[in-house]
């Protein structure tokens, strides 16, 4: 064990934060060559470069990928330091949206995808960081498998009626179907993760507004 | 902008090279520095404008260098650069005299415009 995780996962959590770290170096180098590139092509003389407007549109899309994969590397890298200690005050909001750019590749698989609100500063957990997102990225993977292809759902994150917190999976269409429902709720039941289900005071319930997850014990503001 | 004497740290040689590029074809004076120990040479021989400093360096680490550049040369402003932990090492860096902190990858407009900044008061 070190500091309270398996060694395994502070490994995986350290190396893939210093990887992220050398990759975003590598973005910014050909995000400066891309950008010197474009200011070459805009001095007097490269007026009649030829081809100039296909390498200006050719850069632009560099450029564009440069600032998608800075993105995700920066949530990865946050991701990957969430394995740093084994308890941890945790923005709610802050793990959603980690977990909406991280899952992305999953969900496309459906063309389901979500957008995360937060109630105002959205509520501080303080719980294992790694066993928090593997609960929540059950959560939303069980419903993006329920729910129907195309869909795009909300997570609303916000403080709970006497303390606590609430995320709120919303819809536009139907209700979850009762299996769906049911699949939800063994996610949660299995192994370490129903544990901490436990541990955090889970539980679930659905209806034609969407499905609640509540948050119990372990929240400190 | 035109004449401003930059200079730019960073051990990512050819990230630097080619901002350093990109700054000169917008009129700047520009030095560069791979590690800390050269770019205190250079503030200590170079007269300077602004320095551009890389926190996460191997061997003296870009607050290091700021710490020693700020009792060098105190009115000497230096904008940081840095990676994910940009409000640990970005906060540290201004309770330590930096003018301001930037994420990388840079826009290069908002890098010139916070050069301007930092000049202005001098």
């Amino acid at each position: 064990m070190e500091n309270g995780l398996d060694r395994e996962t502070a490994f995986m959590g350290k190396l893939t934060a210093g990887a992220t770290h050398e990759m975003k170096n590598v973005l910014a180098i050909i995000g400066e060559s891309v950008g010197l590139l474009e200011d070459l092509m805009g001095l007097p003389n490269a007026q009649d470069f030829p081809h100039r407007e296909r390498f200006l549109k050719a850069f632009g899309s560099v450029r564009d990928q440069v600032r998608r994969g800075t993105g995700v590397l920066t949530h990865l890298n946050r991701f990957a330091h969430s394995a740093d200690r084994e308890t941890a005050a945790v923005s709610l909001g802050d793990l959603l949206e980690d977990l909406r750019v991280l899952s992305e590749r999953f969900l496309r698989r459906r063309s389901v995808s979500f957008q995360v609100v937060r109630e105002g500063e959205g509520p501080v957990v303080e719980t294992s960081p790694v066993r928090l997102q593997m609960l929540l990225f059950r959560v939303i993977t069980a419903v993006a498998q329920a729910l129907p292809e195309g869909e795009r759902f909300q997570v609303r994150c916000g403080p709970g009626e006497g303390g606590g917190a609430v995320l709120t999976l919303s819809w536009p269409g139907t209700a979850l179907a009762p299996e769906g429902m049911r699949c939800l709720e063994e996610a949660l039941a299995d192994g370490a993760l129903g544990d901490l289900a436990r541990d955090l005071g889970v539980s679930l319930d659905g209806d034609a507004a969407g499905v609640r997850v509540r948050l119990g014990t372990g929240i400190v503001s | 902008m035109e004449g401003l004497r930059v200079l730019l740290v960073d051990d990512e040689v050819e990230f630097v090279s080619t901002l350093a590029e990109r700054l000169e074809i917008r009129g700047m004076e520009v030095l560069v520095a791979s590690d800390g120990e050269e770019a205190l040479r250079r503030v200590q021989e170079e007269p300077l404008d602004v320095v551009v400093l890389d926190v996460r360096m191997p061997g003296l680490g870009g607050l290091d260098v700021l710490k020693r550049i700020k009792e060098m040369k105190p009115d000497l402003p230096v904008i940081l650069l840095t990676g994910h932990s940009a409000t640990r090492d970005g906060i540290e860096g201004m309770r330590l005299g930096a003018f301001d902190y930037l994420m990388k990858p840079l826009d290069i407009e908002t890098l010139m415009a916070k050069m301007k900044e930092a000049c202005a008061g001098r």
